[in-house]
């Protein structure tokens, strides 16, 4: 019988709760109930006496005698039986026809409460279902751990208790006591540790030693509670994954969106039982199991995604930044490689930024920022695609700055008064970006923004994804036609500033990314998560020709993004430094701080890889540039991803690189001309960690057998957190 | 056998009647009804006792039909000392009445001390070996036998010094008996004695004076503290029961639904889930009703209800008809308990009457609640065959 199981509470539900507290409350004021049943007892008294006194009168002759005759008698005790007899028949009709009322009139109440009492279910926890990275390394899983419980009122010695518990849960002796002296019976004592703790504990059984104290661990209970792990000992990736709480429910992340399939089925016993809680043999038992949650492979390449937060880490302290994130995106299939947000620098402090955490935000989707000058590809893009300009269109009559409705654009750096585009672009002009966006027109640049898909959720579900914020273009002011085409006046997520140029990449056709590559059922079968495919944004050529003169930005000055160059490739990408609003009206922007942003993707002749880096300027840092700052880390993450991948260089890495060579600033002329140019990469794609794909499936199974792989991935992970632990920058 | 033939009794065929042999006036519905009933009895012992075959711990361990058994044992030292009940004439009892009474009353006082034992917090039986013997129900006869005794001598000349007497007739052995304490019987002690007062002729003011001092006794007993709290809580539970269902309550809710499980016809016998798992405290000693009630039904509670409504009309037409005074009033002493003692018992189980340790005769488990019925049944099956004579 669980203490919980008030026989009519159950039966009748709330308005039975309410009359039960009207009852605690009549407990407590005794002197009312006495009364009423004092009064009760009176008035039933004086109705005895009055009806015996006029039954008495009824029966009794008139004439007072003091001695009655024998017929009298005889009468009067026939009367007297004849009441007698009445009473008990009475007696009779009350108890038969309350039985009447339980068992033919209340009869399925008690059917239906009879039914709960005896059946019992007991739910068996899932266990959540594992997350591998692309190549089946774990990121996220369920390690079976220990919850140690207690039952305060069975601990007889609470002090000593206390006193034994303290050094081995590692929590203050006061903070044990005050939970074994709560009133209640059950308390955490510690949650989720490992299993030397529980050994430990359990070797204070009075019955191995004389520790009377904890009552032959009567009241201490040891539950299994999975504990969700990283691996990594760290937040590798966490802010992608997301966290579960202790309880096992997902809260944020992957872990939240995909927790329908991560966290499996919740079985259960029902059993008949009887009073004691013994289950009836021979009556039925029905076993529903537990069903696992199926596992769910990732797109993140976790060694591509340590080495990135680890450079991010570096980069947000070299460049004296608050934090920084940075996604690597692949873009053959729209994989998402790499998503790495860091957090947390404080210079007043002299803390240093970190990887976010599972319970932080994953910056690249939910998080939004004007982009600024990386946002001119859509302006050009759409010009291109619209024939107003080509590549070596010349604009002249670029002045230092052009103001509208009392807003001032101004290019930092003197300009020529006449560039070509690729100049423009490449100069990052922003007086020149307006006057090309002035010939696409506002419905055009409207149009464009939509259809690299500003305003809109990139195609990755994620919790919280920002959709960033795009005016419907009936919206705009005239002012809109200077800060949108060079990235103001709008607010993107860093992903979706990252998906325009993947479509550029792609060849002017939508790229989706995705973040999880697939789901492995509880038989092993994979079903790939398939991507739609995306629809055209420009055409071809269009997207040969941005991506022509995104070639140029990455070029020693005054081209902006030279710093962003990897030796033996050519890298196609573009900065931006864009002031972020932080109030309202003319200066709304003045004090700002700054973000600084370069987004590209390389080879430029065969594109494979994308990367966004963007990292947080302090205030008042007004050397914080995309090319400078953000720049040198594309390069290292570039470098990195094709290393990795086996890319073979596009331009002899010996000679001198696309950063000291550099493009034309005016006439362009020399610069590799399109995809065709360079060496085929495909067949030196080295397969050294070929991404699992369908035809895998039964490599997948076989290296993917769970209980194996788990406790495989286990050790690693006690072998990364010990080396985490031990020296600050492991190398991989 | 010393017979007193009426003085007007002069038509041969009467005279035939109490010459020949008392015995072909024995009242087969009397007898019957409670042979039906003890037949019953064990079957719903055995079905709300074979659970605890299982139990380890429990006198019925390893077997199912121990309580059967048992209660057999004693159906049978029943039907023994009903027999002897009715072949001794029961004018004879009239002149040991006192003795009876005297010697139960040393019981009473004797089981208080440490020759009793106590069970369940009532210092009531003497154990004697594997049995015991408790003697609070042999109260009940002896106070009939006594009042009966008493009052038929001064049939119509009740004054209220005799109606004094008669009252502390009952009083010493319900005084005895609330020191166990049984609160039960007692109840059963004063309900024998307001019956064959008021049958007696006593005045119908003095009746009515005596209900008030009770009822105010009663309530004074509840608010003063003579009672334990216990006992308070379970006598009003019954008022509230919607209360809580963990304490006092729990027993009455467990019972009702019990008995509202067999809906109209019943789980059917052995079927009953809620007397099968034991979800009924003391069931198969006064909460046997329950188990009637769940397996066989309203049908099967109602023709038990017939049968003790049946033993009721007989003893109760034998009062009518019955030879003298005396035995007259042993019937209707009879009557009075056993309508009391089923209203009470039928009541608590459903909920209409407070609970009180009080056994279903002829039906819940127990030694001594038998014996003392067979040998009230006896008592009036003896006026009823020996009302010619």
């Amino acid at each position: 019988m669980p203490a919980s199981s008030p026989a009519e509470s159950r039966g009748r539900g709330d308005s039975e709760r309410a009359v039960s507290s009207r009852r605690a409350s009549a407990d407590h004021n005794p002197i009312f109930s006495r009364l009423l049943a004092s009064l009760l007892s009176a008035l039933t008294a004086l109705v005895v006496a009055a009806s015996s006194y006029v039954a008495n009168r009824a029966t009794q002759p008139v004439v007072p005698t003091k001695r009655l005759s024998a017929n009298q008698i005889h009468l009067q005790t026939r009367k007297r039986l004849l009441w007698f007899l009445g009473v008990a028949v009475f007696v009779f009709a009350v108890a038969g026809a309350k039985m009447i009322y339980l068992q033919v009139v209340q009869r399925d109440r008690f059917i239906a409460y009879s039914v709960t009492q005896r059946e019992h279910t007991t739910l068996l926890a899932a266990d959540r279902g594992t997350i591998f990275d692309r190549n089946g390394i774990d990121l996220a899983l369920s390690a079976p751990s220990n919850t140690i419980v207690v039952d305060p009122t069975l601990v007889k010695d609470k002090g000593r208790a206390a006193s034994l518990l303290a050094p081995i849960l590692g929590l203050p002796r006061r903070e044990i006591l005050t939970r074994l002296k709560a009133k209640n019976h059950f308390q955490y004592l510690a949650r989720q540790v490992d299993a030397s703790v529980v050994e430990k504990v359990k070797a204070l059984d009075p019955k191995a030693s004389k520790n009377k104290a904890l009552y032959s661990l009567g009241g201490i209970y040891f539950v299994n509670e999975p504990k969700r792990v990283n691996p990594s000992g760290g937040n590798l990736a966490s802010p992608v994954l997301g966290s579960v709480n202790l309880e096992g429910a997902a809260l944020s992340g992957l872990e939240a969106s995909n927790d329908s399939i991560l966290k499996g089925k919740r079985g259960r016993i029902s059993a008949q039982t009887d009073a004691r809680g013994r289950e009836i043999p021979r009556t039925s038992r029905s076993i529903i199991p537990a069903k696992r949650g199926d596992d769910l492979v990732l797109t993140i390449d976790q060694s591509l995604q340590y080495e990135v937060e680890r450079r991010l880490v570096d980069r947000v302290a070299a460049a004296g930044a608050l934090g920084g994130l940075v996604v690597v995106a692949d873009i053959t299939n729209g994989d998402i490689l790499a998503m790495a947000s860091a957090v947390g620098a404080d210079a007043a402090k002299g803390e240093p930024a970190r990887v976010a955490n599972g319970l932080e935000q994953n910056r690249p989707l939910t998080w939004t920022y004007t982009p600024g000058s990386v946002n001119k590809i859509v302006t050009f893009a759409g010009a291109i695609e619209r024939s107003k300009i080509n590549a070596d269109s010349v604009i002249d009559g670029i002045t230092n700055s052009v103001t509208d409705s009392g807003f001032t654009i101004t290019d930092d750096h003197v300009m020529p008064s006449a560039m070509s585009a690729t100049e423009i672009l490449a100069r990052s002009s922003n007086v020149g970006t307006t006057k090309v966006a002035a010939m696409l027109g506002k419905e055009g640049l409207s149009h464009y923004l939509t259809a690299f898909g500003y305003g809109v959720t990139t195609s990755i579900d994620f919790p919280a994804q920002s959709s960033g914020i795009l005016a419907a273009s009936k919206d705009w002011r005239s002012i809109d036609m200077l800060t949108k085409p060079i990235g103001y006046g709008l607010a993107a997520t860093p992903m979706q500033v990252l998906d325009a140029y993947m479509t550029i990449a792609n060849g002017g056709k939508i790229l989706h990314p995705r973040l999880v590559a697939a789901r492995i059922d509880s038989q092993g079968v994979r079903h790939p998560n398939v991507s739609r495919p995306g629809g055209r944004v420009v055409s071809r050529a269009t997207a040969s020709a941005v991506t022509e003169m995104l070639t140029h930005v990455v070029a020693p000055s005054p081209a902006t993004g030279g710093s962003a160059a990897v030796p033996g490739y050519t890298v196609a990408g573009k900065t931006g430094t864009a002031r972020q609003k932080t109030g309202n009206g003319a200066d709304s922007f003045a004090l700002a701080k700054l973000e600084a942003t370069f987004v590209g993707f390389a080879p430029a002749e065969n594109p494979r890889f994308a990367a966004i880096v963007v990292l947080d300027g302090q205030a008042g840092n007004v050397g914080f540039y995309g090319g400078s700052e953000s720049g040198p880390l594309f390069s290292q993450v570039m470098a990195q991803t094709l290393r990795l991948n086996g890319v073979a260089p596009t331009r002899d890495p010996q000679g001198l690189s696309q950063a000291v060579t550099g493009p034309l600033l005016s006439g362009i002329a020399a610069a590799p001309t399109g995809p065709a140019v360079g060496p085929p990469s495909a067949p030196v794609k080295a397969p050294v960690k070929a991404p699992v794909n369908a035809s895998d499936s039964k490599a997948v199974k076989s290296t993917l057998q769970r209980p194996k792989h788990r406790r495989v991935s286990s050790r690693r992970a006690a072998e990364a957190s010990k080396a985490r632990s031990t020296q600050s920058k492991p190398l991989l | 056998m010393a017979t007193i033939a009426p003085v007007s009794t002069v038509m041969s065929n009467r005279k035939a009647r109490f010459q020949s042999s008392p015995f072909p006036h024995l009242d087969p519905f009397l007898i019957l009804p409670v042979l039906i009933m003890n037949v019953l009895s064990l079957v719903m012992i055995y079905s709300s006792t074979k659970g605890k075959a299982t139990l380890r711990g429990e006198a019925a361990f390893g077997d199912p039909f121990y309580y059967v058994k048992r209660q057999a044992l004693f159906v049978i030292l029943g039907l023994i000392i009903m027999a002897v009940t009715i072949l001794i004439d029961y004018r004879r009892l009239r002149e040991w009445a006192l003795g009876i009474y005297l010697l139960t009353v040393a019981m009473l006082a004797f089981v208080l001390t440490p020759l009793g034992s106590s069970v369940n917090g009532s210092q009531a039986r003497f154990a004697l070996g594997p049995f015991a013997i408790q003697p609070s129900e042999f109260a009940k006869f002896s106070v009939i036998l006594m009042a009966a005794a008493y009052a038929a001598v001064h049939r119509g000349d009740m004054d209220v010094r005799r109606v004094l007497v008669v009252l502390g007739i009952a009083a010493i052995p319900l005084g005895l008996v609330m020191l166990q304490p049984d609160l039960g019987t007692a109840l059963v002690i004063g309900t024998i004695i307001i019956a064959i007062l008021g049958v007696a002729g006593v005045k119908a003011r003095h009746l009515a004076v005596l209900a008030l001092i009770g009822v105010t006794g009663a309530v004074v007993a509840i608010n003063v503290g003579v009672l334990e709290q216990y006992q308070v809580d379970r006598l009003t539970a019954f008022l509230d029961q919607n209360g809580d269902t963990q304490r006092s309550t729990y027993n009455l809710e467990q019972s009702k639904t019990a008995i509202g499980n067999g809906g109209l016809t019943g789980q059917g016998l052995f079927k009953g889930t809620q007397t099968s798992l034991g979800h009924v405290p003391e069931q198969h000693t006064d909460f046997i009703f329950t188990a009637v009630g769940e397996e066989l039904g309203f049908l099967g509670a109602a023709l038990l209800l017939s049968l003790f409504g049946l033993v009721v009309w007989r003893s109760w037409r034998t009062a009518a008809v019955s030879n003298d005074f005396f035995g007259a009033l042993l019937c209707v002493g009879v009557v009075a308990m056993f309508s009391f003692q089923v209203f009470e018992n039928v009541g608590m189980t459903m909920g209409i009457m407070p609970i009180t340790g009080i056994p279903l005769p002829f039906m819940s488990y127990g030694g001594s609640s038998a014996f003392v019925s067979f040998a009230c049944v006896g008592l009036v099956a003896n006026v009823s065959m020996r009302r010619f004579s």
